[in-house]
């Protein structure tokens, strides 16, 4: 009675960590990129961050994406114009929120597409949200490029102005994530 | 006796769910990035802004505003109403320029009923002139300073600041002395000063 116990507890254990066994796959820096497109009446403008860091957890069994984090810091941001990336440092509160975060745990695959469903984080306040995005499946490496959109009003971010006339309620991303083995 | 030895088979088997079942926070942990933590002052800033709030300025060792996080976040609000007024007062001088450029050209041309006007506007310019450079030059720094390499709007703003700084005192210098000079030394005010305003990019 008892061996047949420890078999079957054993035999659970082993279909456990086989089943759930996940790779973490790294983020590549240096092939990946978060930026922002931004307006204002008079001009638009946009900024580029190639300090993204991230993780991928997939799935041995299927070779799938499970869950992604991304983080990247509010200050990695250049639009190439430093006295409106101080501004932005300013009205983002970048001391107090220095980071922005994107989790996700869902994953609708269609064809070379995915319908990623997840988590951001702000200026310190969360927001669910669902992106599309294209997946490349390369040998040991998978890579993400898409566009979504964020309203700065939604994560409470006050709207700068410039010659009285506040800035597009809107900013729109691109990105290009490259996970590696 | 049994049930003890199926123990550590139920407490692996535990194990391995929680390892299986990590939140997205120890996702995060994997990635925490170790510059999180911005500098609370900016690598340079201009002297003005270091004897108020550099290191060892002025609101430091008074204990006003000693420098720590809170207190940047306070400061960083403070500047941004100090650069919103800027840029109001800066619409209203240029607006008193352009009136003085006006009543100036009268003046030139022996139209002498506008002296007083031309005075008044002069002086209420001037005023709202050094007022919003004050409010510039005393604000409390910024995060980050300059980055970009090659000229760049907020460059030219500064630059153009010099020149029109200098003719500022110049005009009013040369006010009661030879015309032309004065007269001179105004349109290089205006014309740095517009250039100035319009290089500037939010």
């Amino acid at each position: 009675m008892k061996s047949r116990i420890n078999f079957s507890l054993a035999l659970l254990l082993l279909v456990n960590l086989n089943f759930g066994q996940n790779e973490s796959w790294m983020l590549n820096a240096d092939q990946s990129f978060i930026s922002y497109d931004a307006k204002h009446v008079l001009h638009a403008w946009k900024g580029i961050n190639s300090n993204v860091k991230g993780v991928a957890k997939i799935e041995m069994k299927d070779d799938q994406i499970k869950e992604i984090a991304i983080l990247t810091l509010v200050k990695d941001f250049d639009s190439n114009n430093t006295g409106r990336d101080a501004h932005a440092l300013e009205v983002l509160e970048s001391l107090s929120f220095p980071e922005v975060r994107f989790y996700a745990d869902t994953f609708e695959i269609t064809k070379d597409s995915v319908q990623i469903s997840g988590l951001f984080n702000f200026h310190g306040v969360d927001q669910k949200k669902s992106i599309t995005a294209h997946l490349e499946n390369l040998k040991n490496k998978k890579i993400l490029t898409g566009k979504f959109n964020l309203i700065p009003s939604d994560f409470d971010i006050a709207l700068p102005s410039f010659m009285m006339v506040k800035m597009e309620n809107l900013l729109t991303f691109d990105f290009k994530l490259e996970f590696s083995k | 006796m049994e049930i003890k030895k199926t123990i550590p088979l139920f407490l692996l088997f535990f194990l391995s769910q929680v390892i299986m079942g990590q939140t997205n926070n120890s996702l995060f942990d994997d990635i925490s990035s170790d510059q999180k933590n911005q500098e609370l002052l900016p690598s340079s800033m201009i002297f003005t802004q270091r004897l108020l709030w550099g290191e060892k300025g002025l609101m430091r060792s008074t204990k006003v505003l000693p420098l720590n996080l809170e207190n940047r976040e306070k400061e960083l609000k403070i500047r941004r109403k100090m650069l919103l007024a800027h840029q109001v007062i800066g619409y209203a001088t240029l607006a008193g320029m352009i009136a003085q450029g006006v009543l100036g050209t009268k003046l030139y041309n022996g139209q002498y009923r506008y002296k007083d006007t031309h005075e008044l506007i002069g002086n209420i310019t001037t005023a709202s002139y050094f007022t919003g450079a004050g409010l510039s030059l005393f604000a409390p720094p910024p995060l980050i300073s300059n980055k970009n390499k090659g000229l760049t709007s907020i460059k030219a703003h500064k630059w153009l600041a010099t020149v029109h700084f200098s003719a500022m005192i110049a005009t009013n210098l040369l006010a009661e002395s030879e015309k032309k000079y004065h007269r001179t030394a105004a349109f290089t005010l205006f014309g740095s000063y517009a250039l100035a305003v319009v290089s500037f990019k939010f």
